[in-house]
């Protein structure tokens, strides 16, 4: 490594925030942004409650992921130049973004026998669903940014490899600013079909507050979040040069594939552990050193013993002593979205020295007996964090983030 | 072993078409059958045959890499008529009620990870037990060369011992087609095709090391972008192979450089694309075998 990676602009769009002050302050409170679907007629679903993001803008090219990422970017960006100049040099995007989930109206016009493309390019392309791929180059194109853009599309580990790529990046010296982040928007008909045949979504419609529920014995799979988040990441010393104000250091990146289960994690946590170890490999950094995890913790039955597992044999004799939050018992589970979601928690909650709470946690599973920080926010100075993202498909990513 | 100067070298090569080959062997137990695709199979067979030329054992373990594309989420158009099936109203106007409930108990959780765009790298990452550090993206032949890139650092940091690098694309469904029709200009059915391709990436250290034999050198390669709106402003794909091969005359999407790589006989073979992406790429080889 040659250069050491902070951030210096941070931008949400998210269920209960679309700017980091409101989702810090609403994190620490508490606050969930669950609620029933909004969105599209559920109907009788077994689940009819998701963590939307309260959006009324306009949508550009009719997408959410597409919509979120651009605002996230631009408050990022914004933030980032609030010192009155900008990053130096060339910036690129890395990007999770998430799976293609097809507009149904529009697949239904398409089977009509008279179905016939739009003319226009835009239209064309808006049609059925703007493919994933796309978002990327719309949002490098908004900020000028003349690499290609990097997208990532290891499920729930896509914006942790993204952040963790930008840090690479500039810290190897291949470029000196980045925007890294994710994107992801499932709150649709296909999604949450999708993930209720998996048995992965919490169906507490009457209570869609109370739905969420990491750790806690009664656990019964998540609710669907959306939203964007995204990081501007610069060398240090451009940082300081130009006197922008720096969030947080970005100290080590490790990833691991579990190659066992597509839909579940490997039995003894191996990959999990890997992919801790390694950000901490990568950083120089020892167990013993680590103040706070921002942990994965889907409120799967599979998950969270087993990130609990990979936690205990991480830390050792310290696993009960340090604190590990769940932000998507709040926000939901943003999926391709939903690391960069909980990295932005980490750090915002690390510099106001408090570790924000893990919601519902009121009778946790007896496997899962670590410090969760159940239902309300503690303070906690914190100097380096874990944030976690196991994904489907045995992607693992872990990143760590420290407060200068 | 490795350094930033190193040259990167493939030491096996291969890939595959829909319909022939057996994964069976491959998978990590009989019963992920029922979860393959298309495109997850080709991947694993590609691999297979990548791997086993370069001598390599099928359990690659921690200090192996995956770096990998997929083409466009496939989608048959029997699925997709089952989905939109009595989501009409009584004015013949589509309901999204009726469609949330009829999709609903109609759909089948398997085409839940046949779209998943990460199930072809789990099914080789499971099948030949790479644990070790990897790159995932799509859809666009482009793309092919931001994995290849960011293998590349991942060898000559020394973050993995070698690197499985490929793509995958099933492109013989209705919901591929769809997409390729919509861009502009758009792309006729009949030159779309499916295949897989996968390299083994060593460095020539690493590879020198254990004794094995290059089936090509990466001589040079280079990526540029044309920042684009892709609303806006869309481009006609241009790829040309030097000698033409077996990829020249098709659309292999992200598949076509490494397939053309596995196939190529012995000599230089140039790669030169400008992607509808708006990624232009270039790269050289030279084929040993």
């Amino acid at each position: 490594m040659t250069h050491r990676v902070v951030i210096t602009g941070i931008g949400v769009v998210l269920p209960n925030g679309n700017n980091p002050e409101s989702y810090r302050d609403n994190l620490i409170a508490g606050k969930s942004g669950a609620g029933p679907i909004t969105l599209f007629d559920a109907g009788e679903m077994p689940t009819r409650i998701a963590a939307e993001v309260k959006w009324d803008g306009p949508l550009v090219a009719e997408d959410r992921r597409t919509t979120f990422a651009i605002e996230a970017a631009r408050q990022a960006y914004d933030n980032a130049n609030l010192c009155g100049s900008a990053p130096k040099g060339d910036g690129r995007l890395c990007v999770g973004v998430g799976l293609e989930v097809f507009a149904p109206a529009d697949m239904a016009k398409m089977q009509r026998a008279d179905f016939e493309l739009p003319e226009e390019l835009a239209k064309r392309l808006k049609f059925l669903h703007m493919p994933g791929d796309l978002m990327p180059h719309v949002v490098s194109e908004r900020f000028g940014f003349r690499r290609p853009p990097l997208v990532m599309i290891s499920a729930c580990a896509s914006s942790a490899d993204a952040i963790g790529s930008c840090y690479r990046e500039i810290a190897h010296g291949r470029q000196r600013w980045m925007m890294g982040g994710g994107t992801d928007s499932m709150v649709t008909p296909l999604g949450i079909i999708a993930f209720s045949k998996l048995c992965a979504l919490s169906t507490l419609n009457e209570s869609p507050e109370k739905a969420a529920r990491p750790f806690s014995r009664d656990r019964e799979g998540f609710v669907m979040g959306e939203g964007a988040s995204m990081l501007v990441l610069e060398r240090l010393e451009d940082a300081e040069a130009r006197g922008a104000e720096i969030y947080g250091e970005i100290v080590g990146y490790g990833h691991s594939l579990d190659a066992f289960g597509i839909a579940e994690p490997h039995p003894e946590g191996r990959g999990a552990l890997q992919a801790m170890q390694r950000a901490l490999d990568d950083g120089g950094l020892h167990p013993d050193q680590v103040d706070v995890i921002n942990g994965h913790a889907t409120a799967t039955r599979k998950n969270d013993p087993i990130e609990s597992l990979a936690c205990k044999n991480l830390l050792g004799d310290r696993a009960k002593e340090v604190p590990i939050c769940a932000t998507k018992s709040m926000i939901g589970h943003i999926i391709a979205g939903s690391a960069a979601a909980e990295i932005v928690a980490t750090v915002v909650c690390m510099n106001v020295d408090m570790v924000h709470p893990t919601l519902n946690l009121h009778d946790p599973d007896p496997e899962c007996d670590l410090d969760y920080v159940p239902l309300v926010a503690r303070p906690h100075k914190t100097t380096l964090a874990l944030c976690n993202s196991f994904g489907f498909g045995g992607m693992n990513a872990t990143i760590a983030v420290r407060k200068l | 072993m490795a350094s930033p100067e190193s040259k990167i070298v493939v030491t096996g090569a291969g890939f595959s078409e829909l319909g022939e080959g057996d994964v069976r062997p491959f998978l990590r137990t009989p019963n992920l059958r029922k979860l393959l695709g298309p495109w997850d199979r080709l991947a694993v067979m590609a691999a297979a045959r990548a791997i086993e030329a370069a001598n390599l054992p099928l359990d690659l373990g921690e200090r192996a890499g995956l770096f990998m594309v997929v083409g466009h989420v496939p989608a048959q158009k029997d699925n997709m008529e089952t989905l939109m099936e009595d989501s009409l109203d009584e004015n013949g106007d589509f309901s999204e009620a009726l469609n949330c409930r009829n999709a609903y108990l109609n759909f089948n959780p398997i085409w839940t990870f046949h779209s998943l765009t990460n199930s072809p790298a789990f099914f080789v990452s499971s099948s030949f037990n790479i644990q070790g550090t990897y790159f995932v993206t799509f859809s666009e032949p482009g793309q092919f060369y931001l994995a290849l890139e960011e293998c590349i650092y991942a060898l000559r940091a020394g973050r993995a011992d070698m690197a499985v690098v490929g793509a995958t694309v099933d492109q013989d469904n209705e919901m591929v087609r769809f997409h390729y029709r919509r861009t502009l200009p758009p792309l006729a059915e009949e030159e779309l095709r499916s295949g897989a391709g996968f390299l083994i990436l060593e460095t020539a250290e690493a590879a020198a090391a254990r004794g094995a034999q290059p089936h090509a050198i990466l001589e040079e390669y280079s990526i540029e972008y044309r920042t684009h709106d892709p609303l806006k402003e869309s481009f006609a794909q241009e790829e040309v192979f030097q000698p033409a091969g077996p990829c020249s005359d098709a659309y292999w999407g992200p598949a076509s450089l490494p397939i053309s790589i596995a196939r190529a006989g012995a000599g230089t073979l140039e790669h030169s694309l400008r992607g509808r992406d708006g990624i232009h790429a270039t790269s050289r080889w030279e084929v040993k075998s």
